[in-house]
């Protein structure tokens, strides 16, 4: 049983307040999206959830202990991150960067039977198998996306967050992603997740938490916050600028 | 470092061993092959020449060739940037400096380790001076930054230095030295820096895992379980132990801290972490491959060592720099 606790979160950073008395509960089982505009603050959450941002240090809680107090090592069996610049420097192959994600289990460089399964399934889980062997620099942009995402996945982590983790991805490989973190909730982790895709959200996520101005305006299960009355209010968008019957039917 | 990658690290350690074996055997005064190897463990005047001249400066140019490799793995993987070198921090430039006042001075004739003790205590001034500017938190671009400000402070000071020599003796001196050279370099001066080198290459491998982790960006190694202000630390520590060091040996010698790195990549996967001891072995591989050429060489007026490297290092140098596309990120 895990259980995140966010009390009073505030981050304000060079006079601007990324986040506001940003609050709530979260257990193992759930998939959360955060949804919001630009510069609403859900890089900032998801960072102090990671525990990389030192001013939540206090306000960021995994079963009680605060996370960003935690020792790294100790940490990173607990919460997997992938942020949303996604670097990888020198030539190294994918199954190199996956590998890393086991860091935090024995030398952080030799890696014992057990770590071998976690890299195997997570490439096979993420769709990278084909390419494991090949740079990591030189795939594709959504084959990195789904490395990194491997990455996060091979640590194995309780619970595990993902800064849109189906940004530049085709069609295919966003839901293909959204389907691996929805198992992964399901197999009993926490998951949060940044996302653009209200559609994606309302239909793959337990719960969506709608951030705007570096407030929650809206947290509840997914069906009920991924509505029209949310569209206009935080994006400031209505159906008719969607102008979703424009696209052709298959008809003509 | 993995089982495999000692396996392929063997050839260069060979050659290691080979180019101080051969230096050995090479020198003004006339030994034979035979004689010189004898001389390595008899007592008679080939004994003198091999153990007490030529010996120490092979040794001297594989150690500062190996604290100059590993330190600057060190660096390019602390900083990710390819053309990081063990100079980056200003650290060089600093105990250069330090050997140039202890020149000026003649502080030599008060002590024979003068100089290269100076240029050890400002190596350990610069690096004070990088914590006290809070190097253990800064950006690679800002500790860049801070590096470029201090050698560029450094240069200038020792240019003044130059400036104000009263004669051309303590300036050919001073040139000398400058362009780095392990000639006459004794036991005793192996003594005095190894002990600094060592404790920086401890250090460097301690940070080695963190290195690795950085790969992925210092956000990403933090949340993958590596201490980044504990890595940082080290690295920087040990690099500037190391160069420090390695400058006391034998002078500013440029390109193998940079060059040293990128050869040994490939043979680690590129694993910045995994890097630093083939790094190391490398470095120490070509310095005394450049100081074994320097010698083989029919010039009159022998070419120093730091010359030699530059002339190798700078090309391979440009080759790393055209062939890499992303420089910094």
């Amino acid at each position: 049983m895990t259980r995140v606790t966010v009390k009073s979160l505030t981050v304000v950073r060079d006079g601007a307040t990324l986040l506001d008395d940003v609050g709530f509960e979260a257990a193992d089982g759930e998939f959360i999206g955060v949804v919001g505009p630009n510069g609403a603050g859900k890089s900032t959450l998801l960072r102090a959830l990671a525990g990389v941002e030192e001013q939540a240090s206090r306000s960021v809680f995994i079963d009680g202990a605060p996370v960003a107090k935690t020792p790294p090592r100790e940490r990173a069996k607990t919460v997997a991150y992938l942020p949303q610049l996604r670097e990888v420097h020198w030539s190294m192959t994918a199954e190199a960067v996956v590998s890393l994600g086991r860091f935090a289990y024995g030398t952080g460089r030799r890696l014992g039977p057990a770590d071998r399964a976690a890299v195997d399934a997570a490439l096979a889980a993420a769709d990278c198998e084909s390419f494991r062997s090949r740079v990591a620099s030189t795939l594709s942009g959504g084959e990195q996306a789904r490395i990194h995402l491997a990455r996060a996945l091979a640590a194995g982590t309780p619970v595990l967050i993902a800064d849109e983790p189906t940004a530049a991805l085709d069609l295919r490989h966003a839901l293909s992603i959204m389907k691996i973190l929805r198992a992964r909730a399901q197999a009993g982790a926490l998951v949060v997740a940044a996302l653009h895709d209200l559609a994606a959200a309302r239909h793959f996520c337990t719960r969506v938490i709608v951030l705007a101005e570096a407030r929650i305006v809206a947290d509840g299960a997914a069906e009920t916050m991924v509505s029209e009355e949310v569209l206009e209010r935080v994006f400031g968008v209505t159906r008719a600028d969607l102008r979703l019957s424009e696209f052709p039917a298959a008809d003509g | 470092m993995q089982r495999n990658d000692i396996m392929r690290m063997v050839p260069v350690a060979g050659v290691a061993v080979a180019s101080i074996l051969g230096a050995c055997l090479i020198g003004p005064a006339d030994l034979s092959a035979g004689e010189a190897m004898r001389g390595l463990f008899s007592a008679d005047s080939a004994g003198v020449i091999v153990r007490e001249i030529r010996l120490p400066r092979a040794l001297a140019a594989w150690t500062a060739g190996a604290a100059l490799g590993a330190s600057g793995a060190a660096m390019q993987g602390l900083l990710r940037n390819p053309l990081a070198d063990p100079g980056v921090l200003g650290v060089s430039a600093s105990a250069a400096l330090g050997a140039v006042i202890a020149i000026y001075f003649n502080l030599s004739a008060a002590a024979s380790s003068a100089t290269p003790m100076a240029a050890i205590l400002f190596a350990l001034l610069a690096t004070a001076l990088l914590y006290a500017a809070g190097a253990g938190r800064l950006s690679p671009t800002r500790l860049i930054l801070a590096g470029v400000g201090l050698s560029s402070l450094a240069g200038a000071l020792i240019a003044l230095v130059m400036n104000l020599a009263p004669n051309p003796f303590i300036l050919s001196d001073l040139v000398n030295w400058l362009f780095g050279a392990v000639t006459n370099r004794s036991f005793a001066d192996l003594a005095l820096t190894a002990p600094f080198i060592a404790a920086g290459m401890i250090a460097i491998m301690l940070a080695a895992p963190g290195l690795t982790a950085l790969s992925l960006g210092e956000e990403t190694a933090a949340t993958l379980g590596a201490d980044i202000p504990r890595t940082r630390a080290l690295a920087i520590a040990g690099a500037a132990l190391m160069t420090g060091g390695s400058v006391a040996l034998a002078g500013a010698i440029g390109f193998v801290g940079v060059v040293a790195p990128h050869l040994a990549r490939p043979f680690v996967a590129h694993d910045p972490g995994r890097a630093i001891i083939p790094a190391a072995l490398i470095g120490g591989a070509l310095l005394s491959l450049a100081d074994l050429c320097i010698r083989l060489l029919p010039f009159d007026q022998e070419l120093k060592l730091g010359v030699a490297a530059a002339l190798i290092g700078a090309p391979a140098f440009i080759w790393i720099a055209a062939r890499t596309q992303r420089i910094v990120r």
